[in-house]
């Protein structure tokens, strides 16, 4: 083991490989919380992994800690009423964009209100992929879905303003941006109050397929070329990625730029 | 000890306090409020009001798991709402309590009268077969003392227990004697934080997902139906009265509606399941000697439906709708269906 | 085995590539992604072609944790065989 690999103590290697389908993002992901992890050291006694349902929901499985598959939608109440009840645990939520957005899109709003010391990482693959590839609250607009054969009427949703409004920590990141993803879950795990990453990662079979890329690579390539990173800033466009701006609340010392 | 007044709901939260209960998550509704409203007042409970019942029963079993004792209350909207994670619950074995304060039904109903529609919800009420344990007391200090046998029953069975009342025994004030004298159950599991189990909705085996495995599926539910019915003769809480006169009818009833029954003690024979599920066996016996079962009750027959089913023979049943329990009105019905 | 290599191949070669054939799911990412062309997949199993330079491309962007890099020096050099042990 070298540094590079220290991340895998995080994990239960024996439970490998994952039910994910070759060129899934998942494990880009997976893999970067638990360098993030190892980063900053964090106990194994001591931190649990909250997940809810969706292909992302199943990565709470691998981490070798204590952890909780909850229904879907239901990762952050969990992980709250764990939270409140041991406040010395770090509670981490790892679900996708369908689970914590859209069926649990109330409960996120309300961790947002009562700003709980958790932080969730949001594997967000544009998509509903577990059930086949339906549009989901954040699939960009005319994308074409199981269930938008058309093209999405709907603009999706852009949740940072959400947190922007107590004070939360929001990032956006991708897939493509390893060190950048690393940095925003560190800086999300050390952030005393509700936190969020929200890490574009890419569906391959149930919705880049389908979008004409032919592969993985090409999903990782169309996030190198569209995003730019943009850190600190008041707000996120569209095509940025970044940690934003907000105010330091009294009990921390973020942001440290 | 004194005896002391007690409003119903009041006497469930002492209860809880008493068991050990160090969380509870709610969202307010008639007639389950005052619950909540005492519990605030209590030093070391914490209390969340969530946004929702689905919140609500979510963040107990994150608290459960964590290592608290933790308890929602709530009524049939609410109950309704939490059906998918009490299954969540079950499955993963996680012990909590849920009282649901019955009022009438469907949709938001009679918002303030009793009623005892939500029998069948508590066992099928969610997806899946699962095996509560459901008690149903019909006095102030009856809630009081299964409010106690709940956690209890809660932490043996390492799963959530429910607790039945209506809005109009938790409504009611009694004088009760607070007794700190039980025997308590504490917790077994050690809490979150301490090692790297997976607890997980989906069939599985030792903490690994098994999504396929199809033996594996029938030997988890075999050993959870096994376990919930051990627990529950532990508590085969019911009561029967013989009749001083000859009869030849057992006269069924259970929660608020039971107590009107014992007016009618000196016709019939009485039976009330106070553990109303799993079915408590007992009722085999005594309903062998009688000719008549006669089920009254605050819905269309939902209980009668299991009586029949665990007897294997017909029952008679009349329902109590509307949250009006009146004693001429089941005078009329006794006898009617008499003669 | 380490060994000198007088040969072609050592100036280039910087890393070994250790693959876990039990995790790798024959994605193509780091086929796709490696600079220099060092892996292939061939017959339903991803090789390398030992000219690796150790830049980690692969092993960072793995989903599947199934490769890994393994630095050598400049003049060494590990025989053919041993690249492909890691199969657990
Ligand atoms: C209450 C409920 N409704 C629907 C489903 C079916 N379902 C399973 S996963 C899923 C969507 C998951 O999407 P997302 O959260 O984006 O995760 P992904 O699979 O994309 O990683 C749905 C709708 C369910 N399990 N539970
Ligand atoms: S369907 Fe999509 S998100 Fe799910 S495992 Fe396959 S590639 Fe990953
Ligand atoms: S990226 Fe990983 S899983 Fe994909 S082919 Fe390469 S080694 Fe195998
Ligand atoms: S480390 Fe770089 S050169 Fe070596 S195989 Fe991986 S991607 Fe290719």
């Amino acid at each position: 083991m070298n540094n590079d690999t220290n991340f895998k103590r995080y994990l239960k290697l024996d439970l490998l490989p994952t039910p994910w389908c070759p060129g899934c993002g998942n494990g880009i992901v997976l893999k970067t919380i638990c360098q993030a992890f190892d980063e900053l050291d964090l106990p194994k006694n001591g931190t649990v992994v909250v997940s809810g349902i969706g292909c992302a929901g199943r990565s709470a499985g691998f981490f070798d800690l204590d952890s909780v598959h909850t229904a879907h939608g239901r990762a952050i109440p969990v992980a709250e009423g764990i939270k409140y009840a041991n406040d010395a645990l770090n509670v981490v939520v790892v679900s996708g964009d369908g689970d914590l957005i859209g069926i649990g899109g109330n409960h996120l709003f309300q961790a947002i209100r009562r700003n709980t010391n958790i932080t969730v990482i949001c594997y967000a693959n544009e998509i509903y992929a577990m059930t086949g590839g339906q549009v989901s609250p954040i699939t960009p607009h005319n994308t074409k879905t199981l269930t938008t054969p058309n093209g999405n009427p709907d603009r999706p949703a852009d949740i940072q303003f959400l947190f922007k409004s107590n004070n939360c920590f929001f990032a956006r990141t991708t897939a493509y941006h390893l060190n950048h993803m690393r940095k925003c879950i560190v800086e999300a795990l050390k952030f005393k109050g509700f936190s969020f990453v929200e890490a574009r990662t890419m569906c391959i079979v149930n919705y880049g397929r389908r979008l004409g890329y032919k592969n993985s690579n090409e999903m990782l390539l169309h996030y190198k070329e569209f995003y730019k990173i943009n850190d600190y800033a008041e707000a996120l466009a569209e095509n940025e990625i970044g940690i934003i701006k907000s105010a330091p609340r009294s009990s921390d010392g973020f942001p440290s730029a | 000890m004194t005896k002391q007044l007690f409003q119903g709901n009041q006497a469930i939260t002492m209860a809880a306090e008493v068991a050990g209960l160090k969380f509870f998550a709610g969202y307010p509704i008639t007639p389950a409020s005052e619950i909540i409203h005492e519990l605030v007042n209590k030093k070391h409970i914490k209390v969340l009001q969530m946004e929702d019942e689905i919140a609500s029963i979510n963040a107990i079993i994150g608290a459960s798991l964590a290592g608290l004792k933790a308890m929602t209350a709530t009524s049939g909207p609410g109950f309704s709402l939490m059906q998918e994670s009490i299954g969540l619950a079950h499955m993963m074995e996680v012990p909590l309590v849920i009282v649901n304060v019955q009022r009438v039904g469907p949709s938001t109903g009679m918002p303030t009268l009793p009623a005892q529609g939500d029998v069948i919800q508590c066992i099928h009420g969610s997806h899946g077969d699962y095996f509560p344990i459901v008690f149903y007391p019909n006095s102030v200090s009856e809630l009081y003392k299964y409010t106690i046998m709940a956690f209890n029953a809660a932490e043996e069975s390492l799963s959530p227990v429910i607790l039945l009342s209506d809005g109009f025994i938790s409504h009611l004030y009694e004088t009760i004697i607070p007794d700190r004298n039980f025997d308590i159950k504490n917790r077994t599991r050690p809490p979150l934080g301490a090692g790297n189990r997976h607890f997980t909705g989906l069939s599985h085996e030792d903490s690994v997902p098994k999504t396929s495995d199809v033996d594996n599926y029938r030997r988890l539910i075999t050993r959870l139906h096994e376990k919930q019915q051990l627990t529950a003769q532990r508590y085969n809480y019911y009561e029967y009265l013989e009749c001083s006169k000859d009869t030849d009818t057992l006269l069924i009833s259970y929660g608020a509606l039971s107590r009107i029954a014992y007016y009618f003690k000196n016709d019939f024979a009485l039976y009330r399941p106070i553990r109303l599920f799993p079915i408590v066996e007992e009722i085999k016996i005594i309903a062998s000697r009688y000719k008549r079962i006669l089920i009254m009750e605050m819905n269309t027959g939902q209980y009668a439906h299991e009586i029949e089913r665990i007897l294997h023979r017909e029952v008679e049943f009349i329902p109590i709708l509307g949250g009006c329990i009146d004693l001429n009105e089941i005078k009329q019905k006794l006898y009617e269906q008499r003669y | 085995m380490i060994k000198t290599a007088p040969d072609e191949k050592p100036r280039k070669r910087k890393g070994i590539v250790h693959i876990n054939h039990e995790y790798c799911k024959r994605c193509s990412i780091c086929v796709n992604f490696c600079p220099v062309k060092n892996l292939e997949i061939r017959g339903q199993k991803l090789i390398e072609l030992e000219r690796c330079t150790a830049c980690k491309i692969c092993q960072r962007y793995c989903p599947d944790i199934a490769i890994e890099i393994e630095e050598i020096d400049d003049k060494t050099v590990i025989s053919g065989e041993s690249s492909h042990h890691n199969g657990g």
